[in-house]
């Protein structure tokens, strides 16, 4: 498995993939950075578009966030977006 | 040490606070638009009762001032945090391309008072009413009762409310306050506690770099600006590390462990006996209940779990926020103030 810093340059990859070319934000690729917020201020980002970015995170890399208090406090910043998959793969990885 | 009751309340009731140090200037004038239009680092494409978020930079690319704006028909309102409206007004005309027709008011005999908590929003509706609970996060309304205007605003990552009241009803609204936050047994706040409550939930703020200020893409703060713009600081940015693309975190958030002692700024901050940092800001945060540190990074990078020594022991670079906000969990149709203590929310501080 990659370090842990490959991994996460990746999946911060993976993010503005989804924002910028699934949620259409017309935002450069350089200012979602990995503490940047997602709801509010930020990037602005509503509770539709929360869906559609659980939905185009889980195409591209497998991984739901679940509807749960922890999915919620997941979906705060960029970089607990990344904290939340890459422990939801460590914990598919460990079952199996 | 434990969390100070002024932290509780903030973070699992409702605490209050004058905003002293933020100044209000009023932007008018046929060309108000264009004016904040060509100063500002990021659009202000705000319908009326939007409020927007930006900041002004100084050559160095590093902010100097912290601004919401709160836009009506054809005037805006600016609150700063970092510059006196006086300031304030001198840069916007410094930096206008033309002599934009416009009035700027500064705005210094009103009264700023806010509450924040993931209750505080009882207090709104106890003071302006159930129907006013709707307002989203960024966004205004004309007050009723008094002359001024409601913002719900904050950087505490709690429900936050501005109340900008003009003199002559400020004496009135607080004595119409009084009896609600004695009703939430509220607790007031110094610009201590909301300035560590901002570090915990990962917001700028300008008194965490008193010594040293980092520029905007050290602090993150890119999505404050966009590049097709043009403002004071944007060359300095873009001659910076950032032109390489990706950005590693530059400025974060380290814990000590509970007993550490609080390191002074500019301490080293070391991986394997050499120099990657240094400190920028210590304080203490109760409510995880050890020192928080902002760190400077060279040549490293800084996500979350990642170890350094400061001062001999143990930092661990935490993720931001810092805290499981209660306000993330708290639903205004099934929870309140009075049953806080009976209802099962999530733990504050994730493992």
């Amino acid at each position: 498995m990659p370090d842990t810093s490959s991994r996460r340059l990746a999946l911060l990859e993976t993010v503005r993939d989804v924002l910028t070319e699934h949620l259409h934000m017309g935002i450069e690729r350089d200012q979602i950075q990995p503490n940047t917020p997602l709801f509010g201020t930020g990037l602005g980002l509503d509770s539709i578009d929360a869906v559609d970015l659980a939905v185009g995170l889980e195409r591209r890399t497998g991984s739901q966030l679940p509807d749960t208090w922890e999915g919620r406090a997941a979906m705060r910043t960029v970089n607990t977006v990344i904290s939340a998959i890459i422990a939801m793969e460590d914990d598919r990885a460990s079952d199996s | 040490m434990p969390p100070t009751p002024e932290q509780v309340a903030l973070r699992t009731g409702v605490a209050w606070m004058r905003l002293e140090h933020v100044h209000m200037l009023w932007v008018s004038g046929s060309d108000a638009f264009d004016l904040l239009d060509d100063v500002l680092p990021a659009p202000i494409y705000l319908r009326p009762g939007q409020v927007g978020q930006t900041f002004l930079l100084d050559d160095e690319g590093r902010p100097v001032a912290d601004l919401e704006i709160v836009a009506f028909d054809d005037q805006f309102l600016l609150l700063s945090d970092g510059l006196s409206a006086e300031a304030l007004a001198e840069r916007l005309l410094d930096d206008a391309s033309e002599p934009w027709t416009v009035t700027l008011t500064p705005m210094n005999d009103h009264l700023l008072w806010s509450t924040h908590g993931p209750f505080a929003w009882e207090v709104l509706a106890d003071l302006c009413g159930d129907a006013t609970l709707g307002m989203p996060y960024l966004s205004s309304f004309e007050l009723r009762r008094w002359e001024g205007h409601c913002i719900r605003a904050g950087k505490t990552g709690e429900y936050g409310y501005i109340f900008a009241v003009a003199p002559t009803s400020a004496e009135a609204f607080l004595a119409a306050v009084e009896p609600v936050l004695a009703r939430y047994e509220a607790v007031a706040l110094s610009q201590a506690d909301l300035d560590l409550a901002a570090l915990e939930a990962g917001f700028f703020s300008i008194r965490h770099h008193l010594g040293r200020v980092p520029d905007a893409a050290e602090l993150q703060l890119l999505w404050r600006l966009r590049w097709d713009r043009t403002f004071r600081g944007k060359e300095a940015l873009a001659a910076g590390r950032i032109a390489s693309g990706v950005r590693l975190p530059q400025v974060v958030c380290v814990g000590l462990p509970a007993l550490a002692a609080m390191p002074a700024t500019g301490c080293p901050v070391l991986q394997q006996g050499k120099k990657v940092g240094e400190v920028l800001y210590a304080t203490h945060s109760g409510v995880r209940g050890h020192p928080v540190v902002l760190v400077q990074l060279e040549q490293i990078d800084g996500w979350p779990g990642q170890t350094a020594q400061i001062d001999g022991v143990e930092a661990t670079v935490l993720q931001v926020p810092l805290l499981n906000n209660r306000s993330l969990h708290v639903d205004l149709q099934r929870h309140a103030w009075a049953d806080r203590d009976r209802t099962d929310f999530p733990p504050l501080v994730l493992p």
